[in-house]
């Protein structure tokens, strides 16, 4: 069995990952025949030399102070576990914004954007003008009120209420704008 | 004499734990001692991979820099679905093709210059006559001569104590692929060799 006739089986006996029985055989054939020996030798050799003479490099000391440092300066990086939950929030408003932009203000521009609120607002507030009458009739039929008197009154708080939404959606806005400003 | 049967099973066997720890923190959260523990099993890894490709030493760190800089930013994206050891050699290697890629679309002045080479090898200083310090370098020189794949796969397989599986993981390749590049690479090296050129044996 010349180790010539099947190099790769040399070069697993020469990395020591033959099975013990085969590994057997070609030592005891390598006693006898000296061309596997030198053969053997010459792939010895060249090993050596590559395990002896090429580069060694190493990581410099510096080298994960460094690493902390360019950590440290990263806007990302400061989010150790207790302001992960913050990392996520920002991702899950990065998704909803590219949402937004992409759906609604392709398919509705800004002008039909106010149209569909005020639309709605309209409805919204017909809705609980006319609750809050009925409600108002149901429980106080003794009040010394004229129904004039009633409607105005539920008007102006229906009105109330939407002016206050209005307001919040409104600094809600500004707030959003402001924060981008900031981290921008 | 080589010692038979393999025994590079077991340097795959300690990393399972270690990798299983690393999980668990990124499960609860913990980013910071996950990468503290990462980095001391992967930085070296991932630099030799660097190594491995660009061959230069400096440039080799700036790149194992820059990958785990990546995996930092990355971690809460890894969600367990490949092994971790894969996802970072994926990284790393990507990190470093595009890094080559750039290089490539803006050459710079490269030592291995022909003209360059020539005037080197004028040098007296530089042709010892001392066969010990004359062989260091030869196996160098060899080594350039060698196809880019098989001279990564021997850089790599020399410097991760010759273990083939580990030369396959951080290349992602199969074993027998692995196998088969180190020895053709030895076969063009010995090939090479006798060359009187290149000789380093006397």
């Amino acid at each position: 069995m010349h180790l010539t006739e099947n190099d790769s089986q040399l070069q697993d006996y020469l990395d020591g990952r033959l099975p013990a029985p085969e590994a057997q055989l070609i030592q005891a054939h390598l006693e006898g025949c000296r061309e596997c020996r030198a053969l053997l030798e010459e792939w010895q050799k060249l090993d050596l030399e590559l395990s002896h003479h090429l580069p060694r490099p190493a990581l410099s000391p510096e080298f994960f102070a460094r690493l902390h440092d360019r950590i440290e300066l990263d806007p990302f990086a400061r989010s150790s576990e207790t302001d992960n939950k913050r990392r996520i929030e920002t991702q899950y408003d990065a998704v909803w914004k590219a949402l937004r932009k992409n759906f609604f203000r392709g398919h509705f521009p800004a002008l039909l954007d106010g149209v569909a609120y005020s639309t709605l607002a309209a409805v919204g507030a017909y809705l609980l003008f006319h609750l809050l009458l009925n409600l108002l009739h149901a429980h106080f039929k003794s009040l010394p009120l004229s129904q004039n008197q009633m409607e105005l009154g539920v008007l102006s708080i229906v009105s109330l209420i939407f002016l206050l939404a209005g307001f919040g959606v409104a600094a809600r806005k500004q707030l959003a704008a402001w924060a981008e400003e900031l981290s921008a | 004499m080589p010692a038979p049967c393999g025994d590079s099973l077991v340097t795959e066997q300690p990393q399972q734990p270690i990798d299983q720890n690393i999980r668990q923190d990124l499960a609860a959260g913990k980013y910071r001692e996950a990468y503290e523990r990462l980095l001391e099993l992967y930085s070296t890894k991932v630099f030799h991979l660097a190594y491995s490709m660009v061959r230069n030493e400096t440039q080799a760190e700036d790149l194992a820099q820059d990958i785990l800089l990546k995996i930092w930013k990355g971690l809460p994206g890894y969600h367990g679905g490949a092994a971790l050891s894969t996802w970072i050699y994926a990284i790393a290697r990507n990190t470093c093709l595009t890094e080559l890629k750039k290089r490539a679309h803006r050459p710079t002045v490269s030592l291995h210059e022909p003209e360059f080479e020539e005037a080197m090898d004028r040098l007296p200083a530089l042709q010892s006559t001392d066969p010990e310090s004359g062989a260091g370098m030869d196996v160098n020189h060899l080594l350039e001569q060698l196809p880019e794949k098989y001279r990564q796969v021997i850089t790599l397989f020399y410097l991760e104590q010759k273990s083939y599986e580990e030369v396959g993981a951080v290349l992602g390749l199969p074993l027998g692929t692995v196998k088969t590049f180190i020895y053709r690479a030895r076969k063009q090296l010995l090939k090479l060799n006798h060359e009187p050129a290149y000789a380093f044996t006397h």
